[in-house]
């Protein structure tokens, strides 16, 4: 720790002064911490901590309070997000388009030089989007609007009449390929945005016959054609084999309320780890029980619940992409939204260490 | 049939059909055929069917897309536990029938009516098979294929989740209903603006839209609506050409002055909207709620206080309509008690005498509230489904008044539930 370190006290932090606690309360993540202290000055004390001051400096106008006892008590608080290490100041670019995501981004670090490495992240990464619906559409606009500025967006698909009540898409769409009004829609946003199409469903050859970039950050599967296992299995199987993470979109037409998982290659549960784990449930749950057979089918669907899918997808992709890997909401777990209670069920999906997939292949494949 | 008929065209009675049954007469075959050949309606008594016209035996109904069907053995050889899983709205039916029950449901593919179902099956009781098809058209498993309107193209999707959400009418009626209903906005900023793309993508046709503001750079970041083109503009303007290129036929008014304290609400809000949303959180949700609230409390309109605003980025917001809900006086009460012992202090560093090197023209605060799209449009999709369950005029709506809120780092949901303040001069005059 170096005398001349800044730290500045984050503005979202609520101070609420008990008898011999003080508990830091984060209003953005709506968590606290409490540290046992006396509560007197502690607010005057902390106002030190601007963004300018330098650690020597507190010191200094602190002359009674012992100096490493000020910097034990600043890193603490560094490391429990109260304060922010100001290691590095924003540009106006940033702060003039991004200031709200600036913000989000400090809870997940504890430098600025790390945040504005984020949000540098964000805007070179490469996300692919697989499959234009009801939650790839929104998904593709809401990382646009993060920044993200290079995508790969697949879909074979036109605009129809019926696609509007829940996809991303405007009545003079209609018959368009998706591909190609998404690229607009992403460019009204971020003009400089560089987007491949590809409009080829996405089956057994598809990552064979496609020029698909391999230098990949992220891929989001939203294709539920024929189904969401057949086209999830096929993405995964790539990913995993590019260690590539990827997001399987959830809100798909046969199960609208699923939250769908994060995939961390080798780190987290795998698409495979995933099957078996539900084929274990789905043998318990079904004994004895058969279902009849129907074909073709095309659920109603509602905009809400594929909305949630899409934003907490998006959630997701932002913290794969700046490497938040430590705050990811849908790794090793399978969520699914309840309606009526407005509340999320999760069922605990850890790594299978059997998994064909991701047990061995781990250093072979690194 | 080249005999006439043993019955008088009318009324069919249960004893009639009995007595028809012992010498092994097809009876519905008999009187369907009778009826069409003589173009005659007839109604018949008993708990079988309660409508008038072709009987329902001669109708062709579909098992519902929505409906997954699993069949499991029970105790008793000659029964099974047919369980119906509705996949939209993951509600669960169960019930336990006869063995030809599961195979009858099999064959109700929309084309074969229900009488040559029955024959192809045999020996399935004809009086049973129409107290199951009245069953399952009651809890909306199954649709009627003959009496189906013709296919609304655009709303298909949604209608077909309507059928299976909401049991007091059938899902065409209640798309239709979302059309002749006006929603005025408070705020169209990024919750406002989403809450807004939501319900009218859904076929809510009339809005109000309420903003003072102009669009910034930085709400590109937020926003689900605007674009670089539009900095500069109104929001309200922005966001009404925006609904447009979703539906033209949206009909679309604005106004684009601040809310104050004085502002006359009579002069804004029309008496006939179906819902108010309020999203303005500046200089704070609870008092723009309150000053709003209080009004349409008086004017007897529902009002929905959205969530996602600052340090609630991931919430869902409550209705309020008293007497079905507290009002908002009580609402915001029950924060107060609850918080009484809680005061945190915020201590805003730009305010200190050497103030931080990175102020702009915005709003920033550096270390503040964050936001991104996808939280606002969390919030947003949260308080639609409920804004959707609401206007739609679901009878079996529950109006306990809970706001929820989905924590952004460790995925859980806290639930707040308001409630009505015994003191309250407000809600009890009307309790």
């Amino acid at each position: 720790m170096f005398a001349t370190t800044k730290f500045r006290l984050r503005q979202s932090i609520g101070i609420v002064a008990n008898q011999n606690t003080i508990e830091f309360f984060r209003a953005n993540t709506r968590t606290s911490v409490s540290l046992k202290m006396k509560p007197d000055g502690v607010i005057d004390f902390l106002r030190n901590f601007n963004g300018k001051n330098s650690l020597d400096y507190i010191c200094q106008l602190l002359p009674k309070t012992p100096p490493d006892q000020i910097e034990k008590i600043a890193l603490f608080l560094r490391d429990n997000f109260v304060l922010i290490e100001h290691d590095l100041d924003y540009t106006t670019e940033y702060i003039s388009y991004y200031y709200r995501l600036l913000n989000l981004l400090e809870d997940f670090f504890h430098r600025t030089s790390d945040v504005i490495g984020a949000l540098e992240k964000i805007s070179k990464s490469q996300v692919a989007i697989i499959g234009l619906g009801a939650v790839g559409s929104h998904i593709s606009l809401y990382l646009a609007r993060a920044g993200v500025k290079k995508f790969i967006l697949v879909d074979p698909d036109k605009v129809d009449v019926s696609n509007i009540h829940r996809q991303a898409y405007s009545e003079s769409n209609i018959g368009e390929l998706k591909t190609t009004c998404l690229e607009r829609k992403i460019k009204e946003i971020s003009p400089h945005a560089i987007i491949k199409k590809i409009e080829y469903p996405l089956n057994k050859d598809f990552f064979l016959s496609q020029e698909f970039p391999t230098d990949v950050d992220l891929i989001i599967n939203c294709a539920d054609e024929p189904s969401v296992d057949y086209t999830s299995s096929i993405v995964s199987e790539y990913a995993m084999s590019h260690t590539i993470p990827h997001i399987v979109g959830g809100g798909y037409n046969l199960h609208l309320t699923l939250i769908g998982q994060t995939i961390i290659p080798y780190e987290t549960a795998c698409y495979k780890c995933f099957d078996s784990k539900l084929t274990e449930i789905n043998a318990i749950e079904f004994l004895g029980i058969r279902r009849l057979d129907r074909e073709n089918r095309k659920l109603g669907s509602f905009s809400p619940l594929s909305g949630i899918a899409a934003s907490l997808a998006s959630l997701d992709a932002i913290k794969v992409i700046v490497g938040a890997n430590n705050f990811l909401l849908q790794t090793n777990k399978r969520i699914e939204f309840n309606s009526k209670t407005k509340t999320f069920n999760a069922i605990d999906v850890p790594r299978n260490p059997a998994c064909p997939w991701c047990a061995t292949n781990r250093h072979l494949k690194k | 049939m080249a005999a006439a008929p043993p019955f008088v065209p009318g009324v069919v009675s249960p004893v009639l059909i009995k007595r028809l049954r012992l010498h092994g007469i097809n009876i519905w075959k008999l009187i369907l055929a009778y009826c069409s050949t003589n173009k005659l309606p007839f109604t018949i008594k008993g708990p079988l069917c309660k409508k008038s016209g072709f009987f329902m035996l001669n109708e062709t109904y579909k098992l519902k897309e929505s409906i997954d069907v699993f069949v499991s053995e029970t105790e008793s050889p000659d029964k099974v536990l047919i369980i119906f899983h509705k996949m939209t709205t993951r509600d669960r039916i169960e019930i336990i029938a006869g063995k030809g029950v599961a195979e009858f449901l099999a064959l109700l593919d929309g084309k074969t009516t229900t009488v040559d179902i029955l024959s192809k099956l045999g020996n399935f009781d004809n009086d049973s098979a129409a107290s199951l098809i009245e069953f399952l058209s009651s809890q909306r498993l199954i649709v009627n294929f003959t009496e189906r309107p013709p296919e609304n193209q655009r709303y298909k999707r949604q209608i077909a989740y309507f059928d299976d959400l909401i049991l007091d009418r059938p899902g065409h009626s209640t798309q239709e209903q979302l059309k002749s209903k006006h929603v005025t906005i408070f705020g169209c900023g990024a919750v406002g603006g989403s809450i807004a793309e939501i319900l009218g993508r859904a076929g809510v046709g009339e809005f109000l839209l309420i903003d003072y503001k102009r669009v910034a750079e930085g709400n590109l970041v937020c926003d689900t609506y605007s674009t670089r083109k539009d900095i500069g503009n109104y929001k309200t303007d922005v966001l009404a050409a925006f609904l447009n290129t979703i539906d033209s036929n949206i009909n679309i008014s604005t106004i684009n002055e601040q809310l104050l304290p004085h502002t006359d609400l009579s002069s804004w809000i029309p008496k006939n909207t179906s819902l108010v949303i309020n999203t303005c959180d500046e200089p704070y949700i609870g008092h723009t709620s309150l000053k709003i609230g209080r009004h349409l409390h008086q004017q007897e309109i529902p009002f929905y206080v959205a969530g996602g605003f600052d340090a609630h980025l991931m919430s869902s917001g409550e209705l309020i309509f008293p007497p079905f809900t507290p009002c908002i006086d009580c609402a915001q009460k029950t924060f107060s008690v609850a918080l009484e012992n809680w005061k945190p202090t915020y201590s805003s560093i730009e305010d200190s005498d050497e103030n931080i090197s990175f102020e702009t023209t915005n709003n920033y605060i550096a270390g503040g509230s964050g936001g991104f799209v996808a939280l606002s449009a969390f919030s947003a999709n949260l308080a639609s489904l409920r804004i959707l369950e609401f206007i739609s005029g679901d009878s079996s709506i529950n109006f306990n008044t809970v706001r929820y809120e989905y924590l952004i780092n460790s995925g859980f949901t806290t639930e707040f539930e308001m409630q009505k303040q015994e003191n309250c001069c407000v809600c009890n005059d009307k309790i």
